[in-house]
């Protein structure tokens, strides 16, 4: 009897914290909860019969060159992608992008190739080597990934961070030990910018669904021209607390060119109280995985190696389009008419002929 | 009465298997692909670039939403006869082939008559800087090394060895070739060279253009010719005491040369020529894959010299491998064109595939490149005992492995 009472003392002290703890939840998961561009990916990217190669020991740095027309908006988007290569061994690379043209960059030690919305590199590398290529890229599906929009009217140049989304998360009281960890490993990750996965939280009790902002934290600096005078700007645009950058112009035909990069996250002292810290964790990952997304606009060989973009937007000319003109409308129906003419040309003499033997 | 309805069931049966372009049991139709080939005057070359389309038409199952595609390959012989080789081509349009494999030889004038059919040819052996051109002969394709490539890994690989270089080319179409190759590879460095001479490719003694080179003061001879004058250029040099190093392109590794010193295979030793490389970085397991498959299909190509241990020595099939390569492409073109109703939908499709290469690389062409082979592909490999092996002091070849060459 005495064993009895002893065992269903036991088994009730090992009940009673269990029936207060949910099991581990995962934190938001990026590439569930974030949008899929940027980096570019055409759906119809077509695919290699053989796995990539060399696809760790790479850097990727890009240079998006965006022309504007005198109202900031978008005419053409080209963007110089030098991958180095650091190391021994065969490659072969794709890069998806929805690519008018291809042609080789500053300092390439190979001549990139171009397929249906791809971009091929094949070799091998001595040790070191260099891959850089020019890629004119279609407007329509590539403006929409770009992180910044700019605005120019009469009296004012607006910057606004484009990045910013509005995702799915959720509060909850965590198990603060659980937590710690947690926030350690997001935090020693951006540090280290590597992305951090599998992050799992305990919770005492149940979670609420939450809507959260998150953006790509961007450094904004540029010049306007009018006229003789030249106007420089700059500052800091996180998407969250501040979203625009207003620079006021006077009279004239402005000429604008912005450089934006992707900052390094800011990390702020950890919050206090478990639940906060939570919060703060979750935006922290977020914000970190959304910066990592415009650190490539075209995708790098390696997605979690070592990545940097700056994108630079100018006022310019339209330049002649290389994408191949569309059928017109107008054209096919000249060319129906045509047909329809000789048509009847033919036929009416036949017509007659007919009529009059009738 | 009745047998004769039998009869004629049977025959309905039958008459499907009779229809089509040359159908066979199962009803596949057949494609016809043209190999255009020396075979006459350099058998070496013609009989492996057939050997190596053959092998593939043999695999080749194409299907298609309009039917099954098998290939056959016809075999043209140019006899290195740049007018005898347009008029293959013409005499292969004409027989209905769908493309054509090509050895190099007279591609100057044919690619337009296939141009104008909207066939591809593919060349598999030459490597002329001008023989393929994207924008002015976008049916030319090529899947082997160029001749761009080759001298610039030549340059890479011996100008930082030699102080003076000897640079050596014969009056065939191949050795000419080959000086628009070497001249741009050493314009930046012009204090390399020790001389550059022209020698005929006919010559029965080259003694007294290999004095001059002597006398010039190089140390190294880069000797871009076809493989009697290499074997000429190797018998004056050692006859006369002269140890110098010798390089060549992959004309070097041809089995003439070897044939024609086999009574001092001293003198080949230390040979190195710069070629195509047979294995990639995953190993030597696919081409030894495809090497089994050539030898059981065609047997060993024997060289006709031994080891120094008295082992027959063969030539690996490494020139088959592009023609096998280029008519899988074609195979996976045609596929992905849905068949060859559409000529120019099969001339599209070749930018857009890929396929495993007999060496394990991947292999195809785009929209920008009509090359198959990347200049960084050609490896460098040195002669001794009769067989060859990668050199260790070349970051690329030092990777590869050494192919089995003995029986």
């Amino acid at each position: 009897m005495r064993r009895l009472v002893v065992a269903g003392v036991v088994a009730a002290a090992l009940w009673a914290p269990a029936a207060g703890a949910a099991p581990p939840v995962s934190l938001p998961w990026p590439p569930e909860v974030l949008p899929r561009t940027p980096p570019l990916a055409p759906e119809t990217s077509g695919v290699l019969p053989l796995p990539p190669r060399f696809l760790r020991g790479l850097d990727n740095r890009e240079r998006v060159v965006v022309g504007m027309d005198e109202n900031g908006k978008p005419h053409s988007v080209r963007v110089l992608q030098t991958i180095v290569l650091k190391r021994l061994g065969d490659y072969v690379l794709t890069v998806p992008a929805p690519v008018l043209s291809v042609t080789p960059g500053p300092g390439s030690e190979s001549q990139p190739g171009r397929r249906e919305n791809q971009i091929l590199w094949e070799g091998f590398s001595p040790g070191r080597r260099v891959l850089a290529a020019w890629a004119d890229l279609r407007l329509a599906e590539s403006a929409a990934g770009l992180p910044v929009e700019v605005k120019v009217e009469p009296g004012a140049v607006t910057v606004r961070n484009a990045t910013g989304v509005i995702v799915p998360s959720f509060s909850a009281e965590p198990d603060p030990v659980s937590l710690a960890q947690v926030s350690g490993r997001v935090r020693s990750s951006i540090k280290a910018d590597v992305f951090p996965e599998g992050l799992n939280v305990g919770l005492r009790g149940t979670t609420a669904p939450e809507r959260l902002r998150v953006a790509a934290p961007l450094r904004v600096r540029g010049t306007v021209r009018v006229g003789g005078e030249r106007i420089p700007f700059s500052g800091r645009l996180d998407g969250v607390r501040r979203s625009e950058l207003r620079v006021p112009i006077p009279e004239g035909k402005p000429e604008v060119e912005v450089q934006v990069r992707p900052e390094d996250i800011r990390l702020p002292r950890p919050a206090k109280s478990p639940r906060a810290l939570l919060a703060q964790t979750i935006a922290l990952e977020l914000t970190y995985a959304r910066k990592r997304q415009f650190d490539q606009f075209l995708a790098s060989p390696d997605p979690t190696g070592p990545s940097s973009a700056t994108y630079v937007y100018r006022t310019a000319a339209p330049r002649p389009s290389a994408e191949p003109a569309a059928t017109s409308g107008e054209g096919s129906s000249t060319v129906g008419w045509i047909v329809l003419g000789l048509g009847l040309a033919a036929a009416l003499p036949v017509a007659a002929v007919v009529w009059a033997h009738s | 009465m009745k047998r004769l309805t039998l009869l004629s069931l049977v025959l309905c049966a039958f008459l499907p298997a009779c229809g089509g372009d040359g159908g066979s049991e199962d009803s596949a139709k057949t494609l016809l692909v043209a190999v255009n080939a020396p075979f006459s005057r350099t058998p070496y070359v013609g009989q492996t670039i057939a050997d190596g389309a053959q092998l593939a038409a043999d695999e080749a199952n194409i299907q298609t939403d309009e039917g099954t595609y098998r290939l056959r390959i016809k075999r043209y012989d140019t006899g290195l006869s740049a007018r005898r080789a347009v008029r293959n081509v013409r005499q292969a349009i004409a027989d209905g082939a769908v493309a054509i494999v090509d050895e190099g030889t007279g591609v100057n004038a044919s690619w337009r008559l296939a141009n104008d059919a909207d066939r591809p040819l593919g060349i598999t052996y030459q490597g002329g800087v001008d023989l393929v051109d994207l924008e002015q002969r976008p049916n030319v394709f090529r899947i082997a090394p160029t001749d761009h490539g080759t001298a610039f890994r030549l340059a890479e690989y011996l100008i930082p060895k030699h102080d003076k270089i000897g640079l050596i080319v014969d009056d065939s179409t191949y050795g000419q070739e080959g000086v628009k190759a070497i001249r741009e590879s050493f314009s930046h460095n012009p204090e390399s060279v020790a001389i550059r001479l022209t020698v005929p490719s006919d010559a029965a003694d080259l003694a007294p253009e290999i004095l001059r080179a002597r006398r010039s003061g190089a140390d190294a001879l880069l000797v871009w010719a076809q493989p009697t004058t290499i074997a000429g250029v190797l018998s004056a040099a050692r006859s006369s005491g002269w140890d110098v190093p010798v390089y060549t392109p992959a004309a070097g590794e041809d089995p003439l040369v070897r044939q024609q010193l086999a009574n001092h295979p001293e003198w080949v030793d230390g040979l190195t020529f710069a070629a195509g490389r047979p294995t990639a970085e995953v190993g030597p397991g696919p081409f030894l894959a495809f090497q089994r498959k050539y030898e059981d299909r065609f047997g060993v190509q024997l060289v006709g010299v031994k080891t120094p241990e008295g082992e027959e020595v063969v030539q690996p099939p490494d020139y088959a491998m592009y023609s096998y390569d280029f008519v899988n492409v074609l195979a996976a073109a045609i596929e992905k064109a849905g068949g060859v109703e559409d000529r120019q939908k099969v001339i599209d499709a070749l930018h857009q595939v890929s396929v495993q290469g007999a060496n394990g690389d991947h292999r195809g062409f785009n929209e920008n490149n009509h090359e198959g082979v990347v200049d960084d592909d050609v490896y460098f490999a040195r002669f001794g005992g009769m067989i060859y092996r990668p050199v260790k002091d070349d970051p690329l070849s030092a990777t590869l492995t050494p192919l089995e060459q003995v029986r």
